[in-house]
Formats: structure tokens, C-alpha cells, sequence
């Protein structure tokens, strides 16, 4: 093994890379863009317009004539994600249509007498449904007002403890630490094989196979080579989550770089090894869907792997990415210490070293 | 050893149904320039490949300068120039051969002085700081050849160096492989143009990954009882 060697392969990548100053913007933008895009989509919260109609016509009793409804809608209030609209069945029913409204909630003209009876009087909550997501969140938000307003009087005060994150934590403080992870590991894995697809394509690793230089010092110069401009993106990223997006972090930055760091390492190889089985550019593109659109369904990035399907679940643990999203967030969010991921550093080295093993394998394929 | 390349009984093939080497032998002479002539598909490549050791050999022997010398040590000896340019197309000229020169661990100093030297034998001052990418065909051909010489290689494997180079330039490199030679430095180059060949000090006649004849141009055409090596090629094409 030859450090001079090794060098001199990372700065020849480097040099393509300075080159190349569309791909090394690209790098740098394209995550900025994505993550604004997200920081933006994350800290709004939608607003749901819902319907209201009152059909009860009261009831005469003892105590003269009463609107039951009336008290319990009197404290109705909305919240900052639901405006209520008083409207008649009409108006509710063309607005629902029209798409300004996206539920609406029709109390009949028995409600008191029903109260009165001790019988229950049915509510109807009309939704426009063609969003199950909008009509889900619509209901639930629907639900916690009506209850709390027929409810009347809370019984008891409930004081609400985090154990991590906190109240001012969005769904942007759990995403963007595991884009950290996806960013990296997609352009390293995509500049790699582009790059030694290339390699084998206008002859150079004919070249390199002919001089001294040997496997290991191949693999060992372009892993260094693509680590600077990782890491380079990756503090990019994480500064620009932490100070423009105003994601909470309470971790150890350096931790976070070694997660990034054995995360490379199996991208770098792993992007060696699919080169040899792809014959041009627009093949490795097509890896893509294969390789990175499942890790980013399934690695945990946006839906829990708990609440998936067994079979689903198995593929999930299968991925690299799991572990490092895993790992990030306990590093940024719970601000653990490294024992605490230590199962996913283990699982993350292990898929460095078969990539490792596989790239060195197939390194002279089709040479 | 007198000879610096051995070849004995060689056999390659290409799975599924190519054979692409057949019982090949062969003797290189030290510090001469050694032609292998045939048609395309003859096996030239395939056998400087195999010398070269970027590929295996079925079954056979092969020496090649010394058979002590390990993987890293005979691989610093030898110089190749491959059939397609093989050079990074987004760097420079002066970046390419500034890669190659490392990598056979040329310093700093060696590395400015065997750069300028070899720049200049080509022609190719004040195109240092071109990429690749931006030069003619002929220009890629004099860089590449270049990469492959930067390290003084002690044998260099030429294939088909001469392609897409003006007939004035090929002169000088023709000049340029003589004085190597007078240097100490043997040259295998492929070539398919019987003109070039004759130039060679010895030859192979490849047909179809079998050798057809091996010796100095006036031996194969005293052998073959033949005026021209294109005759002396068909005669032993023939039987």
C-alpha cells in the first residue's frame, strides 16, 4: 500500500470534480433546495374550514324553551388548525362542493329533544373525502373540538411532559437529520459509479491495472477523494438545517460526521460495485430507483418502520440507511452518546466492509 | 535472460465459444522493437493484455522481463499504451501525465523534467494546460503515448501507437523507438499496417489467436519466398 499513490487518486477526483463546476454546485444546491422546499412544506400548518349546521329547533321544558345545542356551540371555539362557519344546510352543502369547505358537522332538529329524552342524538360530520390524508386529520381535529365544547367542564388540568424534543419540536426537527444521512450516501453512491463507469469506459482503469497501483489503493483513493466533498456537503447541510431552518440539535457534530464517515465508506464501494454491472451512464441512472428510492421509502425517512407490514419491516432492516437514520437521530434529537447507537455503528461497519469486500471483487470485472 | 519476454504453449479464451490465443509461443529479444502484425481480431491485444498481466492466462507459461520479480515491481517496469486514448478527458494534459507520473512514483523534480521532455519530443508545448477533451484525435494519441513513457520503463507496449498521427510525426516516433532501443529499452508494438511492421526489427504473424511465423522481416520473406510481407502474410495464411 502506497500513500502516494492513494493521494495521488483523491486529488486526480478532486481535480475532475474543480473541473466539473456544475456537478460540485449541484451537490451543494440541490440538498439546499430540497431542504428549504421541506422546511417550508413542514413549518406551515394547514388550516382545515369546517362547516357548521344547526338544525336543532329546541325543545319546551319545564324550565321554559331551550336550545341544548346553543351552549355546548357557544364553546365551540376553533383552533389554529380548524375555523368553524356557521352556515345553513344549503350554503355547507355547495361550499363542500365547491372545495372551500373541507367538512362539515350537521346537528338535527331533534338534538335537544334527544338530550332531554337521554337519548343520543346523532351528529353528522360530512367530509369531502377525496384527500383520506386531509379527511383523516379534518375528523380528528373535528372530533377534539366537538367533544371538548359537549363535554362542557374539563375535570382535571393535564400537564403534558417530553422526554425529548419538546413543544416547539416540528416534524422538520425528526426529518432533517436523516436527510443528513440521505444526501451523502445518494450522491456518493451516484458520483462514484458515474465516475468509475467512466473509468472503465474511455480505457484509464486499463491503465491503472497495468501500473502499480492496486485494488485496495484504488478503493482507498476514491474513497478519499468523494470524502472531502461528503463532508463538505454534509456540514453544509447540517448548518443550513440548524441555523436557517432552525432545526433543534442538541448532539455532538463530530459524532454525526463518523455515522457520515462509515456511511461514505460503504457508498463509495457499493457505487464500485454497481459500476461493474452497468455498460453506460444511463444505466446507473436506473440504479437509482432500485437502490435509493426503497431506502427512501423504507429506511424510516418519512413513515415509522414500526407501523409498517412485517415483510416491509424485514426489508428495512436490511438497509443501510436504517441505521444511519436511526443513529442520527438519536444523535441529534435525543443528543445520545455514541454507546447509545452503538448497534447501528456495529450494522453500519459491517455493510461498509461486504461493500468493501463485494467492490474488490468486482473491481477487475469485465477488464 | 537474454530474452525479455517468453511465451509458452499460451491459451485464452472468452467464454462462451472464443478462443482467442491458441498454443502461442513467442521470444522478445531485449531492447529491440518487436512488431505484432495481423488483422483486427487476431489476438493482439489479448496477447499484450496478458504480458501487460491485466489479464489471466488459461494455461501456459509467460515470463516477462523476470520471473522473480513480484506483481508491483514488473508492473513499475513496463510501460503501455492502450488502443483507445485512456486519458482523463476533463483534465489537462499537464494533470494527466502529472496522475501517471505519480502513480509510478516519479518525484516532484523527476516529474517536471521527464513532463517537458516528452511534451516536447511530441510537439505538444503550450497544450499543457488543455483538457484532454479539446484536442484532436492525433494529439490525444502523442499524450497518451507520453503517459506510458514518463516512468522509463524498462519494456513498453505500444498498441497500434501510430494511429491518427501525420506521416511526419510517425518518422519521429519511429526515431524516437530507436533511440529507446539504443537506450536499453524494449518496445512490443501492434500494428496492422504491413508498412509500419516492416520497420520492426523482428515480427509475429498473428492470425486468429494462433502465431503464423516469428523473425526478422528478411527471414519471412526469404522463408516465404515473397517480395512483400503482405505476400509473406498470404503465403503463410494459405497452407
Amino acid at each position: 500500500m502506497s500513500p502516494r499513490r492513494v493521494f495521488a487518486i483523491a486529488k486526480r477526483i478532486i481535480r475532475q470534480f474543480v473541473h466539473d463546476r456544475r456537478t460540485v454546485g449541484l451537490i451543494v444546491v440541490v440538498p439546499i433546495l430540497l431542504l428549504s422546499i421541506l422546511g417550508a412544506l413542514f413549518k406551515t400548518t394547514q388550516v382545515f374550514e369546517a362547516g357548521l349546521v344547526n338544525q336543532d329547533q329546541g325543545v319546551a321544558t319545564p324550565l321554559g324553551f331551550q336550545r341544548i345545542s346553543q351552549k355546548a356551540l357557544d364553546s365551540l371555539e376553533g383552533s389554529e388548525s380548524l375555523t368553524w362557519h356557521k352556515l345553513s344546510l344549503e350554503e355547507a352543502k355547495k361550499d363542500l362542493e365547491e372545495g372551500s369547505l373541507d367538512a362539515y358537522v350537521l346537528l338535527p332538529k331533534d338534538f335537544s329533544q334527544s338530550v332531554t329524552e337521554q337519548k343520543k342524538p346523532q351528529i353528522t360530520i360530512a367530509l369531502e373525502g377525496s384527500d383520506p390524508n386531509i379527511s383523516q386529520q379534518t375528523l380528528g381535529l373535528i372530533n377534539q373540538n366537538l367533544a371538548r365544547a359537549l363535554a362542557g367542564q374539563q375535570l382535571a388540568e393535564i400537564k403534558v411532559e417530553y422526554l425529548y424534543g419538546g413543544e416547539e419540536f416540528t416534524s422538520l426537527d425528526y426529518f432533517a437529520p436523516v436527510f443528513i444521512a440521505f444526501f451523502a450516501f445518494f450522491f456518493v453512491f451516484l458520483l462514484t459509479s458515474v465516475s468509475f463507469l467512466r473509468e472503465r469506459a474511455q480505457g484509464t482503469i486499463e491503465r491503472l491495472f497495468a501500473s502499480p497501483v492496486n485494488n485496495a489503493e484504488i478503493v482507498l483513493g476514491y474513497f478519499l477523494g468523494f470524502l472531502i466533498f461528503a463532508t463538505v456537503q454534509s456540514l453544509i447541510v447540517l448548518l443550513f438545517t440548524i441555523y436557517v431552518l432552525d432545526v433543534h440539535f442538541i448532539g455532538n457534530i463530530w459524532f454525526i460526521l463518523l455515522i457520515e464517515l462509515i456511511l461514505v465508506v460503504g457508498s463509495v464501494n457499493m457505487g464500485i460495485f454497481l459500476s461493474a454491472f452497468a455498460k453506460n451512464e444511463l444505466q446507473v441512472v436506473q440504479f437509482m430507483p432500485l437502490i435509493i428510492v426503497p431506502q427512501g421509502l423504507l429506511s424510516g425517512l418519512i413513515w415509522p418502520i414500526k407501523s409498517m407490514p412485517p415483510l416491509l419491516q424485514w426489508i428495512s432492516y436490511a438497509m443501510p440507511l436504517t441505521y444511519a437514520n436511526d443513529a442520527l437521530r438519536g444523535l441529534m434529537i435525543r443528543g445520545a452518546g455514541l454507546s447509545k447507537v452503538s448497534l447501528d455503528i456495529y450494522v453500519l461497519v459491517a455493510f461498509a466492509l461486504l461493500m468493501i469486500f463485494l467492490a474488490g471483487l468486482s473491481i477487475r470485472r469485465g477488464v | 535472460m537474454e530474452n525479455i519476454i517468453e511465451v509458452e504453449g499460451l491459451n485464452k479464451k472468452f467464454p462462451p465459444d472464443t478462443h482467442a490465443i491458441v498454443e502461442f509461443n513467442l521470444q522478445v529479444k531485449k531492447g529491440i522493437t518487436f512488431g505484432l502484425l495481423g488483422p483486427n481480431g487476431s489476438g493482439k491485444t489479448t496477447l499484450i493484455r496478458i504480458l501487460v498481466g491485466i489479464l489471466k492466462l488459461d494455461s501456459g507459461r509467460v515470463v516477462v522481463i523476470d520471473e522473480s520479480l513480484s506483481w508491483s515491481e514488473r508492473a513499475k517496469r513496463i510501460g503501455y499504451m492502450t488502443q483507445v486514448h485512456a486519458l482523463y478527458q476533463d483534465l489537462t494534459v499537464a494533470e494527466n501525465l502529472d496522475f501517471f507520473a505519480t502513480i509510478y512514483g516519479l518525484s516532484t523534480k523527476e516529474k517536471k523534467k521527464r513532463v517537458e521532455e516528452l511534451v516536447s519530443l511530441v510537439k505538444l508545448e503550450g497544450k499543457e494546460k488543455s483538457p484532454v477533451a479539446t484536442l484532436s484525435g492525433g494529439m490525444r494519441q502523442r499524450v497518451s503515448l507520453v503517459a506510458s513513457l514518463l516512468h522509463k520503463p524498462q519494456l513498453v507496449f505500444l498498441d497500434e501507437p501510430t494511429v491518427g498521427i501525420d506521416p511526419a510525426l510517425r518518422i519521429e516516433f519511429w526515431d524516437y523507438f530507436r533511440k529507446l532501443n539504443k537506450e536499453g529499452t524494449s518496445i512490443v508494438l501492434s500494428t496492422h499496417v504491413m508498412e509500419e511492421a516492416a520497420r520492426c526489427d523482428e515480427l509475429a504473424l498473428l492470425r486468429d489467436g494462433r502465431l503464423l511465423a516469428q523473425g526478422k522481416v528478411e527471414e519471412l520473406l526469404a522463408e516465404t519466398k515473397t517480395k512483400t510481407l503482405e505476400e509473406a502474410f498470404l503465403a503463410l495464411e494459405a497452407p
